[in-house]
């Protein structure tokens, strides 16, 4: 490259970035800077989607089977061994929309407590807005949620079961789970920084949350006392959201319970945000 | 001429084991089971309680200290010093990854950062793949990395290996690649850490090449190396940081010779005890040299006190030379000559010195390292004591100084001609 390239660069596109370093405080230009890097956020995303995918042998088919054997378990267990109630919906579907939320969710945190540790060389020797790790994990794990949303769209037509009007909350169904998915992935991502055990206990939670959470069965079959405790876990009113949207299935709580996770999301989401600004300081020194 | 960068007063404490009072690494258990013994302590002993937790924070350490200077559009910054002098945590800071304990920087212009080779090289994806995201996780927009790939890619030299996944590339290949991506930024001021370090000679000429332009064309460099000679190749200006310290700024060579002189200090001597029942060293220290270095053709002394106190026929001491990339180039024993054999296992405290000529090798830097063994049994002393000297070339002030790259043995200048 030579002299006049560079200055006609500097012309046309170029606007001259002035910024202060200060002690134990983030930059100013935070959002500015994320703007800059929007596009590090998509080939973030991008460069997981791709090695996922080259790795696999079956490549994108394990996102169809995975659900479907899930599906196919759960509907055994709770629907035809236990004889749970799905109201008018086929089991299999109505174990479907529930699983929907729960594997984005539990991936999400599973990869969040490996995001910053996995990618220590680039926070120790590269400066980007370090939120684009644990927000980009999401768009990769919005890939198989949106496999497993085409597969559940069309089931639901071939079975013939959905309601109209409550697909209109869909967008707000989506918009909830993403929130809360953008706090568990903050929290859990800077958290396993300084407590590197978050991974097992995620782990753990994991493989206890499927029953936790209702999965398997609707939430309705939890009450008296025990239902306030049990509405305490926000994905409680997660998936009755998502069963709502799909299938119009309603219960006495359902709307306590989506306010109720709804509220612990945005808290989750806000005090995501701070716990991880503030610990991002602290990155590259304690990783 | 306006300043690029201003940095006032810059400290940077690391607490080791803890940071800002949150400790980092730990498991939940640890944490628990201390704060649960700060309790138990506190009910026990509750006026005890304060000095327990001094010894807890005390482990400080100053990376930097009061470190300011000011750098200037288009200078090409050499920053200089030993290993843990603060280099990288000062490039830390400037590149945003950390941020200080006190002090200020003002950064005028758009600023990237290699401070290492290939960071964010993903193995599994290919050459083409690896420029798109290593362009953006450096800051590049997606059409100026299409806009650029050509030139990077020939600048790497790489048109062939384009479509194959990086974990199949050399360690070279990598180095290129990186280089170039990052030389083909379009911003105000590189930082480079050491990037050049491993690769070809050929190819890091056409990098010392490339910076130099980007120095011209107004681009300002700031450039960490352990090599002398490339940071005198390179630079203008120089910043030279001992233990966190500015001890030295300004004009690149009264750092650089400040710093040599510093590296003499450390390293031309040593002191102490070393040995087993058979032989003990207490001395070892390089002489000869009219400064801080050694010009070619000068005469290195060696001294070595030491003492023999059981003589064992098998006893040899051998002088070995290194080069900085740790391979020996050449060595010498006491016993290759009978004679010296047998006075080497005289019994009794006794001075030696084993003598050569600087003009064996080419300009560069060298490690002395002693050895003490038993033929066919053990080794007594092998790296303990190392001594390093810099051998300067009597053309350094010419324009072919760089020319020569190779550390090694010179073959000496023994030319001739004859008219046909």
């Amino acid at each position: 490259m030579n002299k006049s390239t560079y200055k006609s660069t500097n012309k046309s596109s170029y606007t001259p970035i002035e910024q202060t370093l200060e002690a134990e405080k983030n930059s100013g230009d935070y959002f500015k800077d994320l703007l800059r890097y929007r596009e590090l956020f998509f080939f973030m995303a991008w460069r997981d989607i791709l090695v996922r995918y080259k790795q696999a042998f079956f490549g994108i088919a394990w996102a169809i089977v995975r659900p479907l054997l899930n599906m196919a378990l759960f509907t055994l267990i709770f629907g035809k061994i236990a004889h749970l109630s799905s109201g008018s919906t086929p089991y299999s579907l109505f174990v479907l929309a529930g699983m929907l939320p729960w594997q984005l969710v539990s991936s999400v945190a599973f990869d969040a407590t490996h995001s910053l540790i996995n990618n220590v060389n680039l926070v120790t020797k590269i400066y980007f807005p370090r939120i684009i790790l644990p927000t980009s994990l999401i768009l990769v794990n919005l890939v198989d949620f949106a496999i497993n949303l085409a597969l559940l769209a069309i089931l639901m037509v071939y079975m013939g079961s959905y309601s109209f009007l409550a697909l209109l909350s869909l967008p707000l169904v989506l918009a909830l789970v993403l929130i809360f998915c953008v706090g568990v992935s903050l929290w859990l991502s800077a958290i396993t920084v300084q407590y590197r055990d978050f991974r097992f206990i995620v782990q753990f939670l994991v493989q206890f949350g499927v029953f936790a959470s209702p999965v398997g069965y609707g939430s309705y079959i939890i009450t008296g006392v025990w239902k306030w405790v049990f509405f305490l876990n926000p994905m409680v009113g997660i998936i009755d959201s998502f069963r709502y949207a799909f299938f119009g299935i309603i219960h006495p709580d359902i709307l306590a319970s989506i306010s109720i996770s709804a509220i612990l999301s945005i808290l989750l989401f806000t005090t995501g945000l701070r716990y991880f600004r503030k610990m991002e300081l602290i990155f590259a020194d304690g990783i | 001429m306006t300043v690029a960068i201003e940095i006032q007063n810059l400290s940077k404490k690391y607490q080791l084991g803890s940071l800002d009072g949150i400790s980092l690494n730990k498991t939940l258990v640890e944490t628990f089971t201390r704060k649960a013994h700060l309790v138990v302590e506190k009910l026990c002993f509750p006026f005890l309680r304060g000095k327990k937790e001094k010894t807890l924070v005390n482990e400080e350490f100053w990376a930097l200290q009061g470190v300011s200077f000011d750098i200037h559009e288009g200078d090409r910054v050499g920053i200089i010093g030993r290993n843990g002098a603060g280099k990288s945590t000062l490039l830390k800071i400037l590149s945003q990854i950390t941020a200080p304990t006190s002090g200020r920087v003002k950064i005028k212009g758009r600023l990237s950062s290699l401070l290492e080779v290939g960071t964010g090289f993903h193995l599994e994806l290919t050459g083409r793949e690896n420029i798109f995201l290593n362009g953006a996780i450096l800051g590049m927009k997606r059409k100026e990395i299409q806009s650029k790939f050509d030139e990077i890619v020939d600048f790497a030299e790489m048109e062939k290996f384009l479509d194959t996944p990086v974990k199949r590339f050399s360690s070279g290949m990598c180095t290129r690649l990186g280089f170039a991506i990052a030389a083909h930024l379009d911003s105000d001021i590189l930082i480079l850490d050491e990037v050049l370090a491993v690769g070809d000679t050929q190819f890091q000429a056409k990098c010392f090449k490339k910076i130099d332009h980007l120095g011209a064309s107004g681009r300002t460099v700031l450039f960490v190396s352990h090599d002398v000679n490339s940071v005198l190749s390179l630079c203008n200006k120089g910043i030279y940081l001992e233990n966190g310290i500015v001890k030295e700024s300004g004009a690149i060579e009264p750092c650089v010779s400040a710093y040599v002189k510093h590296l003499k200090a450390q390293s031309f001597s040593w002191e102490g005890v070393l040995g087993d029942e058979h032989i003990r060293i207490y001395s070892a220290v390089i002489s000869g040299a009219a400064s801080q270095f050694f010009y070619q053709n000068e005469v290195l002394s060696l001294s070595i006190d030491y003492e023999i106190l059981k003589p064992h026929s098998d006893l040899f001491l051998s002088v070995g030379i290194w080069n900085m990339r740790n391979q020996l180039i050449a060595r010498s024993h006491t016993f290759e000559d009978p004679k010296h054999h047998e006075e080497f296992l005289q019994v009794g405290k006794r001075r030696l010195s084993f003598k050569f000529n600087t003009s064996l090798f080419n300009a560069g830097e060298y490690l002395i390292k002693l050895q003490l063994a038993i033929h066919n049994g053990k080794k007594i002393s092998d790296e303990a004591i190392s001594l390093r000297f810099p051998v300067y070339s009597q053309i350094e002030n010419t324009r072919f100084a760089h020319a020569i790259k190779t550390d090694g043995i010179n073959l000496g200048s023994n030319w001739s001609w004859v008219n046909e």
